[in-house]
């Protein structure tokens, strides 16, 4: 059985108004800022979950020991590489083995990427294995953001949702703490409720 | 003074109002706003001097209304064209903003040593597909790549194939990095006369 936590549902509280400006204009300026007002009342806010808005690319909805759950039905195995629209395999085992070999792809694409978003796993409080990644991102004039998985998949789909061409560079992590509910969920998910194993 | 009192009067006005406010609206035939006193005046009037006359303006001329709809009205007025200066055309192409298929508008033209997102999907696809007819230099050479960034990308970019779990129904599609795998061929060896024959496996 897997089990996968759920990646907290990202909700975008916007008003009615500046929902509509978002859907129209924020494409393609994306510099714009949005003018938020503040709670309206009972059932004048609205929320939209921007991983199940197809117009948003594709996006990652839990990520687990294993993998990776997205928005399109696929839970993927192992670490992955995901792009706006696409998802490759990346073979690589831990964050040791993110070196300019494995990062190789970011540097041949045209156009050029806006940001790669390296999701290392479990967090480490030692940063030195971040040196080498720096310089070769440094080197590549590549912008770039490394997080612990869990709040990478969550920059990975803003940044996605904002029509940027991001990359996802996703490690699953070892560790995970899992509640009852997403406990529940992922059997809900995966196999039928009352099955015993 | 009066702002004051207006101030305090207001909860009294407002009081349930929405709810009286959508027993209005909920209404299936509004009821007529009241007359002004003049017009009702005026009513009173023609209702008392030419009562058949005025009770005639509020029926439905059926004559009227067929005469009515045999009315065309047609233009025969030319506009005069928007003149437009040749060194400046406005822009003629109004079809709206269409989203490209991989998240990102592919450029025409591509520098050596680049690929595009499109092509080297493609590529890692065939690759991982036939390793012997799409190897890393033959596709080094046809996207002027460097062919050693394209062992790199190889080695470490794999595309995913559908797992579906042997022992159980699952409502969800797993996808896990594709594995090279032995496909065995069979070809007949060449025949000895003597009459034994023999088959052997070459595996590739």
């Amino acid at each position: 059985m897997i089990m996968t936590i759920n990646c907290k549902f990202i909700f975008k509280m916007l008003n009615k108004t500046s929902m509509n400006y978002k859907y129209h204009n924020l494409r393609r300026n994306i510099h714009q800022t949005i003018i938020r007002k503040c709670y309206d009342g009972e059932g004048k806010t609205t929320a939209t979950i921007l991983n199940n808005e197809a117009d948003f690319g594709l996006m990652i909805d839990g990520y687990s020991e294993v993998g990776f759950r997205l928005n399109n039905n696929v839970t993927v195995l192992g670490p992955m590489l995901i792009f706006p629209r696409s998802v490759l395999s990346w073979a690589v085992t831990n964050v040791s083995q993110i070196t300019n070999d494995s990062m190789c792809l970011f540097t041949v694409l045209e156009p050029k990427i806006d940001i790669v978003v390296i999701g290392i796993g479990d967090p480490i409080q030692n940063s030195s294995y971040s040196k080498n990644i720096l310089k070769f991102m440094r080197k590549h004039n590549l912008s770039l953001e490394i997080l612990p998985t869990a709040q990478a998949c969550a920059a990975y789909n803003f940044l996605n949702s904002e029509g940027r061409y991001v990359v996802g560079a996703m490690i699953p992590p070892k560790k995970i703490e899992v509640t009852d509910d997403e406990m529940l969920r992922s059997k809900l998910r995966y196999q039928n409720l009352y099955e015993t194993d | 003074m009066g702002k004051i009192l207006s101030r305090m009067k207001r909860p009294f006005r407002n009081y349930n109002v929405e709810n009286r406010a959508h027993k209005i609206i909920s209404k299936d035939k509004p009821v007529p706003a009241p007359k002004y006193e003049t017009d009702r005046i005026e009513i009173d009037r023609l209702m008392n001097e030419r009562q058949d006359d005025f009770l005639q303006t509020l029926q439905k001329d059926e004559h009227l209304d067929k005469n009515l709809k045999n009315v065309f009205v047609t233009s025969t007025k030319v506009l005069n064209e928007h003149k437009v200066n040749p060194k400046r055309p406005l822009p003629s192409n109004r079809s709206s903003y269409e989203e490209p298929v991989f998240g990102i508008v592919e450029p025409e033209k591509v520098g050596k040593g680049k690929v595009t997102l499109i092509n080297a999907l493609k590529f890692i696809t065939n690759h991982h597909a036939n390793s012997t007819l799409y190897s890393a230099a033959s596709i080094a050479k046809e996207y002027s790549l460097p062919e050693e960034s394209v062992r790199k990308i190889l080695r470490y970019c794999k595309t995913f194939e559908v797992y579906i779990p042997q022992n159980k129904h699952s409502k969800v599609n797993f996808a896990g990095p594709t594995i090279k795998r032995m496909k065995i061929i069979t070809k007949p060896l060449k025949q000895i006369d003597t009459g034994e024959q023999t088959k052997g496996d070459t595996k590739e």
